[in-house]
C-alpha cells in the first residue's frame, strides 16, 4: 500500500513538475512576443488579454501536448510566419538518429490538383528503383493523396507540399510503399528504402540539424546552382564563390531557390556580394522595434557581371524570398516561376523551460523596391508554371525559361 | 530652478577627473605604460538562439590589432586594423574596408587600452549627471571620440569602474542604439578589467567572457597582415 502511495506521490509530482515548466515555457513565449515583437502591442493584439485567456489552458493542461496545442493557438491569432512551437521530441529524435529523417530522394510539387515528381535525387532510393520526373503518386503506404490534396486546396503551397514530403519521408531504415502513374499512365506501387537525406548535416543555434547540400552543374554555357537551404556558412559561401570563379565566362547564371525554405537571413547578402559591383546596394530592410538593419550589399573581388536568372515557387521561403525579391527590385536579377511563399520574418530560434522548441519573430522585412514581403511574397517577373507532361518529357519549363532569357541577353 | 541646476552641474566632477581616477583604480600609469602587447581570450555568447563561439584579440602598439570571432555553422569572422587601414572579412560577408565613423570605432579598438589613451581618441569628456546602474550610484560622463557619435559612460562612485556604457553605433547595415553592461572585474594583464560585457542591440542580449590575457608576448607581424580578400578589395578600389 505505501508502494502505491509512494507512486502516486511521484506521479502527481511528475505531472505538477511537467505543469510548472508548461507554465514557465508559455510566460517565455508569452513575454518574448511581448517585448520583442516589432509591433506595440504585438499584431494590434491586447497581448494582456491573450496572457488571461490561454494562461489558464495552459496551467488546466492534463499533458505537455495540450499545453503546447494552447501556446500554438495563442502565437497562431498573430496571424504571422515564423512563430512556431517545434516539439522536443523533435530535437530528441534527431539526436537519436544523427542520420536524421529518412528520406526516398523524391521531391514534389502539386500541379493541376496531382502530387507530380518534379525532382529524383542522384544515386537516392527513388532514382534506384526507377522513379522518375512527371509521374504522379497516388498513394503513399495506402492511403489515397487525392483527398488530402482536395482538403487542402486553400493551403498556402508551403504547407501543403511540406506535408506531403513528410508523408514520404520517415524513420532512416525503414521504407514506404508509394504507388505512382508512371508515363503513359500506367500504375506501379514500388516499396522505397528511407535512408539518410541527401547532404551533410550542419548545426546552426538552436535550430534542429538540417541537411545541406549544394549543386553546381553547367547547362550549354549557363551556370546553374541549386542549393536547399540558407545554412552552413563555412561550406555554402565557399561552394558558391568557386561557382561564380568558374563561371567567369558564362553567359549567365541560374539560381535555383525552389524547396529552399530559407535559412541565416544574412546568407542572402553574403551570396548576392557576389553578383554586384558597386557598394551600398540593399537588398532591403528589417525593421525591428528599436532598429532598423538595412541589408547592404558588399560587393566581392570577384564578381558574376553576366544576367542572373532566380527559379522561385511556393516553397521558396524567407531568405529566399528576400535574395530573390532584392536582387530583382536592385535590377539585378530576373525572377521566373511561380510566387513564393510570402513568409520573409526575421526570427529567432529558442529552446523552451519544457524542451519544445520556440521560434518567433523579431522584425518585419521589406524589399528594396517597397514590398513586404510577408503575406505577399516575391511575383516571379516571368510566371511559368511546371507541367506533367514537360516533366516526363525531361524538360523543366522554368529553367527552359531562364535559359531562353540568359540566351536573348548580350553577353558580359 | 535654472540656478539650482547650475549648482548642481557646478558640484559633478569633471569628465577627465572621473576618467583620471578610472585609470587609478584599474591599475595606475605605471601599470598601463608597462603594456606594449595583449592576447585576449574569451567567449561569445547569443544565448538566446543557442549560438557560443570563441574570441581572440590581438592588439599591439600602436594600432595594430586583429580580433577573430569563430562560431560553429558560422565560421570565422574577422576584423583588424593596420597602417590606417580598418577592415572586416568574413565568409557570410566578404571583405570590408571601413570608413568613417566605423574607421573611428575600429581605431579604438585598435588602441590598446583605450580608457588610459582617452585624450587621444576623445575630443571632449563631461559629465552630465548622476544615475543608478544596478543600484551604484554614478557619473553619467558623455565622452566624444574623434570623428564618431558621443558614448554615456556610467562610472561607480564609490568603486570608480565603468559600470555600463550606450553609446549609438555606427554599423553599415545602419545606426543602433547598443548598451553595454561590465561586470567581475578581474586583474587580467596587470591591469583591472570587466571580463563579463552584456551587450543589449535592439533586445537581444549578447554576452562576452574574457578568460585569459596574455600580455607583453611578442605577436608577429604576420598577424597583422591584411587577409588576401581584404588586399584583393583593396587593389580592386585602387584608380586604374
Amino acid at each position: 500500500m505505501w508502494s502505491l502511495v509512494l507512486l502516486l506521490c511521484l506521479a502527481t509530482g511528475a505531472w505538477a513538475q511537467t505543469r510548472t515548466i508548461d507554465l514557465a515555457s508559455f510566460d517565455l513565449v508569452w513575454t518574448t512576443i511581448r517585448d520583442t515583437h516589432w509591433q506595440k502591442p504585438p499584431a494590434g493584439l491586447d497581448w494582456d488579454a491573450m496572457r488571461a485567456e490561454y494562461r489558464p489552458r495552459v496551467e488546466k493542461a492534463a499533458t505537455q501536448t495540450e499545453a503546447r496545442a494552447a501556446m500554438q493557438e495563442m502565437i497562431g491569432r498573430l496571424r504571422q510566419t515564423h512563430f512556431a512551437i517545434l516539439p522536443g521530441v523533435v530535437y530528441a529524435s534527431l539526436a537519436e538518429d544523427a542520420g536524421g529523417p529518412g528520406s526516398t530522394g523524391i521531391d514534389v510539387r502539386v500541379l493541376n490538383g496531382e502530387a507530380v515528381v518534379t525532382a529524383v535525387d542522384p544515386g537516392s532510393p527513388a532514382e534506384r528503383a526507377g522513379v522518375r520526373t512527371g509521374w504522379v503518386i497516388r498513394a503513399v503506404n495506402g492511403r489515397e493523396w487525392k483527398p488530402v490534396i482536395e482538403a487542402a486546396r486553400s493551403a498556402p503551397v508551403l504547407e501543403l507540399t511540406r506535408s506531403l514530403l513528410n508523408r514520404l519521408s520517415g524513420p532512416e531504415g525503414g521504407s514506404v510503399d508509394v504507388s505512382f502513374d508512371s508515363a503513359g499512365g500506367a500504375a506501379a506501387t514500388l516499396r522505397l528504402d528511407l535512408v539518410a537525406g541527401r547532404g551533410s548535416l550542419a548545426e546552426f543555434g538552436n535550430l534542429p540539424a538540417t541537411r545541406v547540400w549544394y549543386d553546381e552543374k553547367r547547362l550549354g554555357e549557363t551556370g546553374y546552382v541549386h542549393f536547399n537551404v540558407f545554412l552552413d556558412i563555412p561550406r555554402l559561401i565557399p561552394a558558391f564563390e568557386k561557382t561564380i570563379k568558374g563561371c567567369q565566362s558564362c553567359n549567365g547564371l541560374i539560381i535555383d531557390l525552389r524547396g529552399n525554405p530559407g535559412g541565416i537571413g544574412g546568407m542572402a547578402m553574403g551570396m548576392a556580394g557576389f553578383l554586384v559591383d558597386q557598394p551600398n546596394q540593399r537588398l532591403g530592410s528589417m525593421y525591428m522595434r528599436d532598429a532598423t538593419l538595412n541589408f547592404v550589399i558588399n560587393p566581392r573581388p570577384t564578381e558574376f557581371a553576366g544576367p542572373v536568372a532566380i527559379l522561385i515557387d511556393g516553397t521558396s521561403a524567407s531568405t529566399a524570398e528576400i535574395l530573390a525579391g532584392g536582387l530583382r527590385d536592385l535590377g539585378r536579377a530576373r525572377v521566373f516561376g511561380t510566387r513564393s511563399a510570402a513568409a520573409a520574418l526575421p526570427s529567432v530560434f529558442t529552446r523552451l523551460p519544457n524542451g519544445d522548441g520556440f521560434q518567433y519573430a523579431v522584425a518585419n522585412y521589406i524589399s528594396q523596391g517597397g514590398q513586404t514581403l510577408e503575406g505577399t511574397g516575391v511575383t516571379p517577373d516571368e510566371e511559368v508554371q511546371l507541367t506533367k507532361e514537360g516533366l516526363l518529357a525531361g524538360h523543366d519549363a522554368v529553367v527552359d525559361a531562364a535559359l531562353a532569357w540568359i540566351g536573348k541577353q548580350r553577353k558580359p | 530652478m535654472l540656478a539650482a541646476l547650475q549648482l548642481a552641474a557646478a558640484d559633478l566632477p569633471s569628465g577627465a577627473s572621473v576618467l583620471d581616477r578610472y585609470v587609478e583604480v584599474t591599475g595606475g600609469k605605471q601599470a598601463y605604460e608597462a603594456r606594449r602587447s595583449e592576447i585576449l581570450h574569451g567567449t561569445i555568447e547569443y544565448k538566446v538562439a543557442g549560438l557560443k563561439g570563441s574570441v581572440v584579440r590581438y592588439v599591439r602598439e600602436r594600432n595594430l590589432y586583429r580580433a577573430t570571432i569563430e562560431m560553429p555553422g558560422i565560421g570565422a569572422m574577422d576584423m583588424g586594423y593596420r597602417n590606417g587601414i580598418a577592415w572586416q572579412d568574413s565568409a557570410l560577408m566578404g571583405p570590408r574596408i571601413l570608413t568613417g565613423p566605423e574607421k573611428s570605432e575600429a581605431l579604438k579598438d585598435a588602441t590598446l587600452d583605450p580608457e588610459y589613451h582617452w585624450r587621444e581618441l576623445y575630443s571632449k569628456a563631461e559629465t552630465v549627471g548622476e544615475d543608478v546602474v544596478n543600484g551604484e550610484e554614478c557619473y553619467r560622463v558623455v565622452l566624444t571620440p574623434i570623428g564618431d557619435a558621443p558614448e554615456t559612460w556610467f562610472f561607480s562612485k564609490k568603486s570608480g569602474l565603468v559600470l555600463k556604457m550606450s553609446a549609438v553605433t555606427s554599423t553599415q547595415q545602419g545606426d543602433i542604439e547598443v548598451e553595454t553592461t561590465y561586470t567581475d572585474y578581474r586583474n587580467l594583464g596587470g591591469v583591472l578589467r570587466p571580463t563579463h560585457e552584456v551587450q543589449s542591440v535592439a533586445g537581444q542580449q549578447i554576452e562576452l567572457r574574457l578568460d585569459a590575457a596574455e600580455v607583453n608576448v611578442d605577436i608577429p607581424a604576420e598577424r597583422f597582415q591584411l587577409p588576401e580578400g581584404v588586399s584583393a578589395l583593396l587593389a580592386k578600389q585602387l584608380p586604374k
